[in-house]
């Protein structure tokens, strides 16, 4: 089968900064894989490429079939790939509604933005109660929920989620990853970028580990948290020379 | 008090006046955070266009309003894409005298193709009034009034209730997120500039039969439009509205109150500007805005 998502020989940062050295990872459709690392090992980077929110200097994204790097960034998610970044990102003086309606702004979602909106408000029924109200007045769990309502909105093929438990409760966690394995169920492909690799692990089947802008091991969840290569890319023990 | 309530209806029908002519200065800031410092010349092609089709065509100021705004949205949206786009990422002083250049390059072709003669359009309703006992409400301004409202509102409505209005607001909060969405952000920047250079033209079409239409007309507006701005807070309509409102009570205080106050009130705008900067920075209803 062939992946839904590939990145080949990745390499990107920021002006003249390189974070990503090589990075090649897979999604296939309808599979939920984990990108594990410590802070600053490239993850969020990697995400910021697909989305075309930063351009790569070399190496290749193919999703569906398609060169991505010749698709304008705000045309991808109308190829059916929603992010949801780091840190939320809600329009904060913008209802909650509203908000969702964003979300299915490109021409492919708009005509069942109704039956998006229900589904969303049933995953999510506190984002129902909160409709009317602004974004940037809820709490950081609630603009968790909305921000992957949000991206939900767009009727995505394949979810990217940045960091999504950053900063929530233990209780918002476990209802925010009941909330993602429902839509994982729903046969949404979805890479997942987290630092809670408990929460991770829980939904997802494989996993890439990645330090210092490279994949240092992939493999089945089972399989990366028998070698120990997890902890290795969490404390960075594996490029002892480098002092970054 | 037959003197405070004619002060009072001035203020309120130059508020609202006031309150076009800065609109789209403020709302194009909170979009594109560039102030267009070239608004005035916007305002000026307006009059002009007025003024022309008025004495060539014997079209009424506002029949031929919304023509105009839409020319002048046109050639705005063109002169964004040519020129103004390249300084998106570029230091703010690179902004302001791009923008600046282009308003002094855009009065001095003006002043070439028609001279710097003072010109006026009469209209049948700019010479009367309606007459309460002693209090003056001349039909100009009511007119002036009521036009400005309407495309205020229009203007209100069309960014809470379009698809593309909501798109402008969210661009105007976090371009990223906006990317994310699949909303093209440049587009959106050059749609609002056509639309913020719209409003200030119809202010431009309807001072054409309020004021005297001459090549350097803007700059003066855009002196009072800017401090209307600062007064309510950068990128805030209700600010912008308030700010217009209070200009205009300041001005038109002065200029029934002090003696010889009519030349003082063209002054006005500048004391509100320096008080604002010294006093509250980020206006009446703005947030601060971050300088990066």
């Amino acid at each position: 089968m062939k992946p839904l998502l590939s990145l080949e020989g990745l390499r990107a940062g920021y002006d003249d900064s390189v974070v990503l050295e090589d990075v090649s990872l897979t999604v296939n459709e309808g599979e939920v894989v984990a990108l594990l690392g410590a802070n600053g090992s490239g993850k969020t980077t990697t995400m910021r490429a697909v989305t075309g929110l930063i351009r790569p200097f070399d190496g290749k994204i193919t999703f569906a079939d398609q060169d991505l790097l010749a698709v304008e960034p705000h045309k991808r998610v109308d190829l059916g790939i929603a992010l949801c970044p780091e840190g939320r990102q809600v329009f904060p003086n913008i209802s909650v509604e509203e908000n969702l309606f964003l979300g299915s702004f490109c021409p492919r979602s708009r005509p069942s933005r109704k039956a998006s909106l229900e589904s969303v408000y049933t995953l999510f029924p506190k984002l129902a109660e909160r409709r009317m109200q602004k974004a940037g007045l809820m709490s950081g769990g609630e603009q968790q929920m909305l921000a992957v309502g949000r991206s939900l909105m767009s009727k995505p093929r394949m979810l990217l989620l940045d960091e999504p438990s950053l900063g929530l409760s233990p209780k918002m966690v476990q209802v925010l990853f009941g909330a993602i394995a429902q839509v994982a169920k729903s046969g949404i492909s979805i890479l997942l970028v987290e630092q809670n690799a408990q929460a991770a692990f829980a939904v997802a089947k494989r996993g890439y580990a990645i330090a210092m802008g490279r994949v240092t091991a992939s493999g089945s969840i089972a399989e990366l948290t028998k070698s120990g290569a997890l902890q290795s890319s969490f404390l960075g023990s594996h490029n002892p020379s480098s002092n970054a | 008090m037959s003197l405070l309530l004619q002060c009072l209806v001035d203020a309120i029908l130059l508020g609202g006046l006031y309150s076009l002519m800065a609109i789209g200065l403020s709302l194009g800031f909170g979009v594109t955070r560039i102030i267009n410092f070239a608004h005035g010349e916007m305002i000026m092609f307006g009059a002009y266009g007025a003024y022309f089709a008025s004495i060539l065509l014997g079209v009424d100021p506002l029949l031929s309003l919304p023509v105009v705004a839409v020319l002048v949205a046109a050639a705005s949206a063109l002169l964004f894409k040519g020129l103004i786009e390249k300084v998106l990422d570029a230091p703010h002083i690179n902004q302001i005298l791009l923008l600046f250049g282009i308003g002094l390059v855009l009065q001095n072709v003006a002043a070439i193709l028609w001279t710097g003669d003072a010109r006026s359009v009469s209209t049948p309703y700019a010479l009367t009034a309606f007459e309460f006992d002693t209090l003056l409400v001349p039909h100009g301004r009511v007119i002036a009034f009521v036009t400005a409202a309407i495309l205020i509102v229009a203007l209100f409505c069309w960014l809470h209730f379009s698809e593309l209005g909501r798109a402008t607001r969210a661009v105007a909060e976090n371009g990223q997120a906006a990317t994310l969405m699949g909303i093209n952000v440049s587009r959106m920047y050059m749609i609002s500039f056509g639309i913020n250079a719209a409003l200030g033209s119809a202010t431009g079409a309807i001072s054409a039969f309020l004021l005297t239409v001459t090549p350097f007309m803007g700059f003066h507006m855009l002196v009072k439009a800017f401090a209307i701005v600062v007064l309510g807070g950068l990128g805030s309509v209700p600010g912008t509205i308030l700010g217009a409102f209070a200009l205009a009570f300041a001005e038109t205080w002065v200029s029934y109150y002090v003696p010889d106050g009519s030349g003082w009130a063209e002054g006005v705008s500048f004391v509100v500007l320096l008080c604002v900067l010294i006093i509250r920075p980020k206006g009446i209803l703005g947030q601060a805005v971050a300088v990066h």
